[in-house]
C-alpha cells in the first residue's frame, strides 16, 4: 500500500527517532505542535499505522470469503434474555439490547460459526423463512455487528 | 424450535428492529427486564496497605471487616454469578490484591469466561503479577493515581509510593494488560489534571476516569484538606473537556461533571444493571446510598437481584435522595447500612 507524505514522515520519524518536520511536512501534519508534543503526536500515529498494518497482515484477511468464520470480538459477551438478548462490549462498557431475531443470529454464530452466508442459510432453515424477512434482517444485522466491531472474522 | 418462539421471532423480525438499542453503558441499561446483573462491582475486602485521605470505604491496614466472606462463601457467590452468565465483574476493596484468595478468584473468573476488571492502588503489580493477570485474560486493570506528581500522590495516598505505582503500571504495559487510570480531585491536585491525563496516556492507559470527590468515608474527617473550591472545579472540568478532545481516538477521558444529587435522581428512574457486593456479602444498590437489598451469606444472587429491582422503587430511597438536596453532608452516613427487606 502506497504511503502519503504524512505517513512517510511518521515512518521516518519512528525509525530514526528524529521528530522534526520540515515546512512542507509541517503543513501536512496540519498542526502547529512542537517538540515533545510533536513527538507524542507522531508516536501515537505511528502506533496506529503499525496496528493497522498488523491487522491487514492477519492470515484471516488473506482467506477467501467462503473460508472466513465469524465470532464475537474478544471483549464482547452475549447473554440471552426473555426479550431477546444483550451484547456487552466490556472494553468500552457499552451494552446493546437485541430483539429475539438478533439474539437468534448471535446464538447461531456462537454455536456453529461459519461465514455470514452459512449462518443465514442455517437460520432460514431453522425458522422457516417463507417471506425472506429473516434473511434480510440477519444479513443487515451481521453487517451492523461487524461495523460496530462486535463481530470479527 | 417451538412454533410459538418462531412466531415471536418472525414478529420481532417484521418490525425491522434487530438491534433494539444503540449502545448504552451498563449503568444506563434498565435493570427491570434483565434476568441478572450485567456488571457486579465486588469490594472483596476492606483491608488495604494504604490509608488514603479520601478513601470512601475507610479502608486501611487492619481495616478488614470482621465478618468478611469466607472462602467457601466467596466461591459460592462466584459460582452463582457464573451460572447466571454475569458477563463482567470488577474486584476492588480496600486493596483487592491483598485478599487471601485473590488469585484463585481471578482464576475462577478466567476459567468461567467472566470478564474481570481489577481496581487497585498498583503497589502489588510486579512483573510476575502483571504477566499472570495477562495470562488469566484480565480485561483491564484500573490504577488509582490521584496525583500528577510524586508530591501530590504521596500527600493523598498515605503509605503510598508514586514511583511504585508507576512501576506497576509500566509492568502492566510491558505485559500487554489493558490499563485504566482513576483520579480523585482535591484542592491540592486539581491543577495537575492536564499533566495527569498526559501522564496516563504516556503510561499506556486507554481510559482515564474522574469525577467529584465524595463526602464520605475518610473524606468526612479530612474534608477541609480535600474539597476543591468551585473555581478549582470549574477549571478542572474545563481542562478535562479540552483533554477529551485532544485524546479523542487515542484514550477515552471519562468524567462525571454533574453532582451526586443529579446522578441519584436519574438513577431512581433508571436503576443500573449492576450492583455492589460488600466484603461481608451485603449488597448495596449503589455506592452513594446506604441501602442494601440482600445478604449473599444467606440469600441467592437471584433473590438479591429481585430485591434490588424492587428496592429502587421504595419510598425510603427517594426520600433519602431528596433529603440530600437540603443536607448534602448526608453522604457521611453511607456506611450506616439500611437494609430494605423485600
Amino acid at each position: 500500500m502506497g504511503e502519503n507524505l504524512y505517513q512517510q514522515l511518521v515512518r521516518r520519524s519512528w525509525e530514526s527517532g528524529e521528530y522534526k518536520a520540515g515546512p512542507s511536512e509541517r503543513e501536512d501534519v496540519s498542526a502547529a505542535i512542537e517538540g515533545r508534543e510533536l513527538r507524542k503526536f507522531l508516536r501515537s500515529k505511528m502506533e496506529w499505522i503499525v496496528e493497522r498494518e498488523a491487522y491487514e497482515a492477519r492470515p484471516e484477511r488473506s482467506r477467501r470469503p467462503e473460508e472466513r468464520t465469524m465470532k464475537l470480538a474478544q471483549y464482547v459477551k452475549f447473554r440471552e434474555e426473555k426479550f431477546g438478548g444483550v451484547l456487552f462490549e466490556t472494553r468500552s462498557e457499552k451494552v446493546y439490547t437485541l430483539s429475539q431475531t438478533g439474539s437468534a443470529v448471535v446464538k447461531e454464530i456462537a454455536a456453529e460459526g461459519g461465514d455470514a452466508k452459512a449462518v443465514i442459510e442455517r437460520l432460514k432453515v431453522k425458522f422457516d423463512d417463507k417471506d425472506g424477512s429473516i434473511e434480510k434482517d440477519a444479513a443487515e444485522f451481521i453487517e451492523e455487528l461487524k461495523t460496530k466491531g462486535l463481530l470479527v472474522e | 424450535m417451538p412454533e410459538a418462539v418462531t412466531e415471536k421471532l418472525q414478529k420481532a423480525s417484521s418490525t425491522g428492529k434487530v438491534l433494539q438499542s444503540e449502545s448504552v453503558s451498563p449503568a444506563d441499561t434498565g435493570s427491570g427486564d434483565l434476568g441478572a446483573p450485567l456488571y457486579v462491582a465486588w469490594q472483596t475486602t476492606n483491608e488495604c496497605n494504604l490509608a488514603c485521605l479520601h478513601c470512601i470505604e475507610e479502608s486501611g491496614p487492619g481495616k478488614a471487616f470482621k465478618d468478611e466472606l469466607t472462602k467457601e462463601q466467596t466461591f459460592d457467590v462466584l459460582k452463582q454469578l457464573a451460572d447466571l452468565q454475569v458477563p463482567y465483574l470488577s474486584f476492588s476493596g480496600g486493596e483487592p490484591m491483598v485478599h487471601p484468595h485473590f488469585w484463585e478468584m481471578v482464576e475462577f473468573c478466567s476459567k468461567h469466561e467472566m470478564q474481570l476488571k481489577l481496581e487497585t492502588n498498583g503497589h502489588f503489580l510486579t512483573k510476575d503479577a502483571a504477566k499472570r493477570l495477562r495470562d488469566l485474560n484480565i480485561k483491564a486493570v484500573q490504577v488509582s493515581m490521584d496525583g500528577g506528581s510524586r508530591e501530590t500522590f504521596n500527600k493523598i495516598r498515605i503509605h503510598g509510593d508514586f514511583d511504585k505505582m508507576r512501576e506497576g503500571v509500566a509492568n502492566l504495559k510491558d505485559a500487554g494488560v489493558g490499563i485504566e487510570i482513576n483520579y480523585s480531585p482535591t484542592k491540592f491536585n486539581t491543577h495537575e489534571i492536564g499533566s495527569a491525563v498526559d501522564l496516563a496516556y504516556e503510561m499506556g492507559a486507554y481510559s482515564f476516569y474522574t469525577g467529584r470527590t465524595m463526602y464520605t468515608g475518610n473524606a468526612v474527617k479530612t474534608w477541609h484538606l480535600l474539597v476543591p473550591s468551585d473555581e478549582q472545579y470549574r477549571k478542572y472540568f474545563a481542562t478535562l473537556h479540552q483533554k477529551t478532545r485532544e485524546y479523542e481516538g487515542r484514550m477515552r477521558v471519562y468524567f462525571h461533571e454533574m453532582g451526586l444529587l443529579e446522578e441519584l435522581r436519574y438513577r431512581i428512574k433508571n436503576p443500573a444493571a449492576l450492583f455492589i457486593i460488600l466484603p461481608n456479602g451485603l449488597v448495596k444498590l449503589i455506592n452513594a446510598l446506604p441501602f442494601t437489598c440482600g445478604d449473599l451469606r444467606k440469600d441467592s444472587v437471584t433473590q438479591v437481584w429481585e430485591n434490588f429491582q424492587e428496592a429502587w422503587k421504595r419510598p425510603e430511597v427517594k426520600d433519602f435522595v431528596e433529603r440530600m438536596a437540603v443536607e448534602p453532608k448526608l453522604t457521611s452516613e453511607l456506611h450506616r447500612w439500611v437494609h430494605l427487606a423485600s
